[in-house]
């Protein structure tokens, strides 16, 4: 065994103590929320460094789960999840099969059509005029249209088409196969990676979207999740809370405001950081 | 690609495939890219869009003779310029230095706590931030802890607010921007760095002449498409984090046109929106070529 | 290379599309339509007639989960029955009205009647979301409203006149002609040895000082639970009590009052326009600014003024270090009601402190049972805890308070009515009805803006003599009091809440207990007042000036921050106001000028109208 050079070892050492720093700076921030929404109204107005909370008291998220749009905005939130991710993805790879085969006819100026969304958008005003044209202001289905087909993973996922071996298509088209049966039946089935990666970006997108619940969304009932928080934190409404939670200190109720929507995502990190690493390897983005 | 009559027939099943893709894109994204006309007309509701009369380059001409728009012009340039730079660069810092760890659980666990923060919006970091900035929060405490006695304005001054917005963004960035060079890392070839060792390299010079070139196509590809978002700024994260008191710094043309449209002044709202597309495609074609051109027409996005 | 591609037929059709829309700007619409005109001599209202409304308004308290208008709400049902109406009203959160009402008008649907701030009037009149209405008629259907109107506030009129045609009815805040009381905490002030309450600046100072250096919170402590304690005990709350401070600051809100019982003082107020020698001038650059910010310096360096007061914000931040001990004054705290010993805030204020004692008496190492006793023996001290402040009397004699605009002002703003009303304008004029005779029949207005009597408040003695109070289970919360179209305190009634009209002077008096009455000559009697000549409605100067008003506002935000934290040294006072009068001073003076002549000539012509109709019945 060679034995490792002092600077080597130096520059090893040093690496890691900076690497560690910077995890924790990427832990903390969290932590510092969590203490803060459990302490109690003397500590919490103090502010300072802590590293574990000094008492343990629930009474800000009591305060927060009396809001009822809190839970009227988890519903949004995990319904338009569930709802818009599936068909968001089958879209987006039902666009891609046809720009990733040869054969198709104008393929190039339909890439390029794809494509051009991607660099040029009307705005948002017109945005905004076409949905209250098309009747979906203050409207669920909204939630759905919002980047249903977005040309990025397009791109993604058609690399990847075109990285399956064309023998599969060939023999299958030899049997006797139609091209929705191959889409459905092979390449959908072989490229569960690539397609779980874009379910990974499309969840995190739609789960964190708030700005449209709160420009398309007049009632406050179909407002999502992040929406709220957004109200709650930033345009500082946690002021209009019941009266016997008058005087609970703001910060408390801000940070458990963050910790509840935290949470869920909390619960999904495992999964995304299996697939990230593989997906990204794979879509490429050597074309 | 031409073909004949035949082989048309038989592959008109994919342009089906693709047809209700086409529609979506065609009401979704053409049709409000026609929307742009507002920003040359007077428009009213009442009228509607094409009831309402042209104004010609009216609009504009109010955008760029008042010091308001140029200004949100400036913050937007600012900001874009100083993020390119420095959160350019960090990742792949980031991904180096990654790479370099030996004990495989030690960089997996780093890795995997950097990508928390992609995984959160900025409602939810802005929120984590502006507590953990404020006057008495635990970035100040720890100033305190190490002498410095008066709290710094890391949210109301004009200048830390620049700089925390650049911090932030990188800090949430580095995550997932690592993953990206990790994955062009990992397909060098081990003996490439033996022949190094054996010629006197270390590691710091292993590090620049081996991988740090093997990260170059993926490096400009990158660049390039943040050239798309160049007059963006991170709208996400400077709405939720600016106040007031930094609006002379931090107002960028996309909140210059959500107030635009709180106003219901449309027209404004159009015409900064559209300069600002305009802008962002030009940049893309102009980055391209030059790419192009650098590498020997090997290098591009298209 | 091919020249014919895609790419350059493409970027050819742009092209050309953009030369045709340069080249044939006026492609104008001939039939511009004319603004629509009801021909109000052809309306008539007629009481029989059952009207269907459609009303947007901002709510009180509107998020809290119980103050959503209830179906079937005292109020509204009253008001329904008695004038043969049908009213459906959707309540918007105040704090982010503007917005969400210009969205949903934007989404197509127009209310009947909607409130509109004055920034708001402006876009709505350009997409033509509001009809006209002439001072005529508003004059002939609701009178002595427009009276009042006059009497308070006559800036309010120019503020809905858009191209000289009149689009809304001002609204009246009827408390805004008095200050807000500002407040000490009447248990420092005792344990640092002051009887009554500061008067005058210097004795402000006096006391500052003593809060920053005579622990007088601990000290407050021990004067109520020392005599349990022994030394050791005595001296470990000394050592561990936290830092005060005087007092925090809202900056982002500055207007709304942050530090104006100082600038008062010295005679000004940082942003109000005022008339000194028949001319109007604006506060922010007068030499009482520069004297009233080199005191807030001194003040500043000397550590009365919390640092946090750059970022704090006044209803939050503020409010709560005021709650936690950290701070012993707040000026501009609000009006009589807050104060009233049932009052919402009192009554918090007076729990924290009794939980932070508690857990102070056991960290001392007092059992549970102990410290609960000894709270119990000590609960007046947590009735005790505030006193109101006065304004402080400045060296040269001033005292002076920033008040809102009473007539369509701050957070006020106008009654509009949407186009959907001219399908049916007798809408306007039943509306114009209710508000004039709901104003003059004192039992209505009681019973929509208080309640009805022994239902949702009584008669009931107290210190202040007899006065009303709120029932169970409507109570004082303003909640409960908002889902049945109540106003939301009891001791803040002045007005109704589902039509907003003002009380007349003398039916105030009535209600008031002997004690409120007091209490408003003492500590907020409307001459300390200092009101902005536009009240809050300069953002309806003229347009090119409005968004210049805003930035500039921003601007002297900022430096007046720096001038006080020392950032900025005083001595460039002079150059900052030569700056300022550059930058936009100078422009929007102008504009102002313009804008106050314009005032005038609407107020004298609505005035003629009054006395039209002023004695007629209708």
């Amino acid at each position: 065994m060679i034995k490792e050079s002092f600077s080597s070892r130096l520059f090893d050492v040093v690496n890691i103590l900076l690497l560690l720093i910077l995890s924790f700076t990427m832990f903390y921030p969290f932590l510092y929320c969590l203490v803060l929404s459990l302490s109690s109204e003397a500590y919490a107005s103090q502010g300072g460094f802590f590293l574990y909370p000094r008492s343990f008291d629930l009474t800000a998220y009591e305060a927060v789960f009396s809001k009822p749009h809190l839970l009227t905005g988890l519903m949004n939130s995990i319904l338009r999840v569930l709802i818009s991710v599936p068909i968001s993805v089958f879209f987006t790879a039902l666009c891609a099969y046809p720009l990733s085969r040869n054969e198709t006819p104008y393929r190039r100026p339909l890439f390029l059509f794809v494509l051009f969304t991607m660099l040029f958008s009307g705005g948002m005003v017109p945005i905004y005029l076409l949905y209250h044209n098309i009747g979906l202001l203050d409207n669920r289905l909204v939630y759905l249209v919002q980047g249903l087909m977005l040309a990025f993973n397009v791109i993604l996922v058609r690399n990847y088409f075109q990285n399956i071996p064309e023998s599969m298509h060939q023999a299958a088209m030899i049997d006797g196969a139609s091209e929705w049966y191959i889409f459905f039946r092979i390449y959908l089935p072989l490229s569960r990676p690539i397609l779980a990666t874009i379910a990974m970006f499309q969840t995190i997108f739609h789960w964190n979207a708030w700005f449209d619940a709160m420009i398309y969304m007049t009632s406050d009932t179909k407002v999502v999740l992040q929406g709220f928080l957004q109200r709650i934190v930033i345009q500082q409404e946690w002021q209009q809370l019941r009266d016997i939670y008058v005087g609970l200190p703001p910060e408390s109720i801000k940070a458990a405001t963050v910790i509840i929507t935290v949470v869920p995502i909390l619960f999904v990190f495992p999964f995304v950081l299996r697939h990230f690493s593989k997906g990204i390897m794979l879509g490429g983005l050597k074309e | 690609m031409v073909q004949n009559t035949s082989q048309y027939q038989k592959n008109k099943v994919l342009l089906y495939m693709f047809l209700p893709c086409a529609v979506y894109y065609f009401i979704f994204d053409y049709i409000p890219m026609g929307g742009v006309i507002i920003a040359f007309k007077d428009y009213s509701i009442r009228d509607g869009i094409l009831g309402s009369p042209w104004i010609g380059m009216g609009h504009f001409d109010t955008l760029f003779g008042g010091s308001e728009f140029l200004l949100v012009l400036r913050n937007t340039l600012m900001i874009s310029i100083i993020k390119i730079i420095c959160g350019f660069i960090a990742p792949v810092i980031f991904a180096l230095l990654l790479n370099e760890i030996r004990a495989g659980f030690l960089s997996r666990g780093i890795q995997s706590l950097s990508l928390l923060p992609y995984l959160f919006s900025w409602v939810i970091l802005a929120s984590i931030f502006r507590l953990t900035f404020s006057n008495s929060g635990p970035v100040n405490e720890m100033l305190s802890l190490i002498g410095v006695d008066k709290p710094v304005n890391w949210l109301s001054d004009d200048v830390w607010f620049i700089f925390v917005i650049v911090v932030t963004d990188i800090w949430k960035g580095l995550g997932i921007g690592a993953i990206i060079y990790l994955a062009s890392i990992a397909s060098i070839p081990l003996e490439l760095y033996k022949a190094a060792k054996i010629d006197g390299a270390n590691r710091f010079q292993q590090m620049l002449f081996i991988t740090l070139p093997q990260l170059k196509p993926t490096m400009i590809t990158l660049l390039i498409l943040s050239m798309g978002g160049f007059l963006s700024a991170g709208f996400d994260q400077i709405y939720n984090m600016y106040n007031p008191l930094v609006y002379d710094v931090a107002d960028i043309i996309d909140t210059y046109v959500l107030r635009m449209l709180t106003d219901l002044n449309f027209e404004i709202a159009t015409a900064a929106g559209m300069f600002k597309s305009v802008v962002a495609v030009i940049l893309i074609m102009i980055s391209n070529t030059i790419s192009k051109r650098l590498t020997n027409g090997e290098q591009g996005l298209y | 290379m091919r020249l014919i591609t895609y790419k350059t037929t493409t970027i050819a059709i742009v092209l050309i599309l953009f030369w045709v829309i340069l080249k044939f700007p006026t492609w104008n619409k001939e039939n511009i339509e004319p603004v629509q005109i009801i021909d109000w001599s052809n309306v008539k209202d007629d009481p029989n007639e059952h009207l269907e409304f459609e009303l947007i308004m901002p709510g009180d308290a509107v998020d809290s989960p119980d103050a959503l208008l209830n179906e079937d709400a005292y109020a509204k049902r009253l008001l329904e029955e008695h004038f043969n109406v049908t009213l459906n009203y959707k309540m918007v959160d105040p704090a982010t009205y503007e917005r969400k009402a210009a969205l949903v008008k934007a989404s197509g649907f127009i209310h009947d009647v909607l409130i509109e701030e004055t920034s708001m009037l402006k876009s709505s009149v350009k997409h033509g979301f509001i009809v006209p209405i002439p001072f005529e008629v508003i004059c002939k259907y609701a009178p002595s409203y427009a009276r009042i109107v006059q009497e308070w506030g006559n800036y309010g009129w120019q503020g809905s006149v858009v191209d000289g045609v009149n689009y809304g009815i001002p609204l009246i805040i009827a408390d805004a002609r008095y200050p807000k009381v500002g407040i000490w905490r009447k248990d420092w002030l005792h344990a640092i040895g002051f009887d009554r309450v500061p008067d005058s600046m210097e004795e402000y100072e006096k006391v500052f000082k003593l809060f920053k250096t005579s622990k007088p919170d601990a000290k407050s402590f021990l004067l109520a639970f020392g005599h349990e304690l022994d030394a050791e005990q005595q001296q470990k709350v000394l050592d561990e009590s936290n830092p005060v401070w005087a007092m925090s600051g809202d900056v982002i809100n500055w207007r709304a009052g942050m530090f104006t019982e100082i600038f008062g003082a010295f005679n000004v107020q940082p942003f109000n326009w005022v008339l000194r020698d028949g001319e109007i001038a604006w506060g922010g650059t007068q030499e009482g600014s520069r004297k009233a910010v080199e005191l807030l310096h001194s003040w500043y360096k000397a550590g009365f003024i919390h640092p946090d007061f750059v970022t704090d914000e006044w209803m939050g931040e503020v409010l709560s270090k005021l709650y936690a001990g950290v701070t012993g004054y707040l000026a501009h705290w609000s009006l009589y009601s807050e104060l009233h010993p049932q009052g919402e805030r009192v009554q918090t204020m007076g729990r924290l402190q009794r939980n932070r004692d508690r857990e102070l008496l056991l960290r001392l190492g007092k059992s549970k049972l102990e410290a609960d006793s000894l709270l119990e023996n000590q609960s007046q001290r947590y009735v005790n805890l505030w006193s109101p402040a006065t304004v402080p009397r400045g060296p040269d004699g001033y005292r002076g308070h920033r008040l809102y605009g009473a007539v369509g002002g701050f957070s006020g703003g106008y009654y509009a009515f949407g186009n959907t009303v001219i399908e049916k304008p007798q809408k306007v004029l039943r509306w114009l009805r209710m508000m004039e005779t709901i104003m003059n029949d004192e039992n209505l207005l009681i019973n929509i803006s208080m309640g009805k009597e022994n239902l949702h408040w009584e008669w009931r003695d107290s210190e202040l003599g007899p006065e009303p109070v709120g029932k169970e289970p409507f109570g004082t919360m303003s909640y409960k009091r908002n889902a049945e179209g109540l106003g939301w305190s009891l001791w803040h009634q002045e007005y109704g809440y589902l039509v907003q009209v003002p009380m007349k002077e003398f039916i105030v008096k009535r209600y008031f207990p002997p004690g409120k009455i007091e209490f408003r000559k003492r500590f907020t009697p409307s001459e300390w007042g200092d009101e902005c000549l536009f009240g809050d409605t300069e953002s309806n100067a003229p347009n090119h000036i409005s968004s210049l008003i805003k930035r500039m506002n921003l601007y002297q935000q900022t430096k007046l921050t720096e001038f006080i934290v020392g950032d900025l040294d005083i001595s460039e006072w002079d150059n900052y106001v030569r700056e300022y009068n550059m930058l936009g001073g100078d422009e929007i003076l102008i504009g102002m000028q313009q804008y106050y002549k314009e005032i005038l000539e609407t107020a004298d012509r609505v005035n003629s109208n009054i006395s039209i109709f002023e004695h007629k019945s209708l």
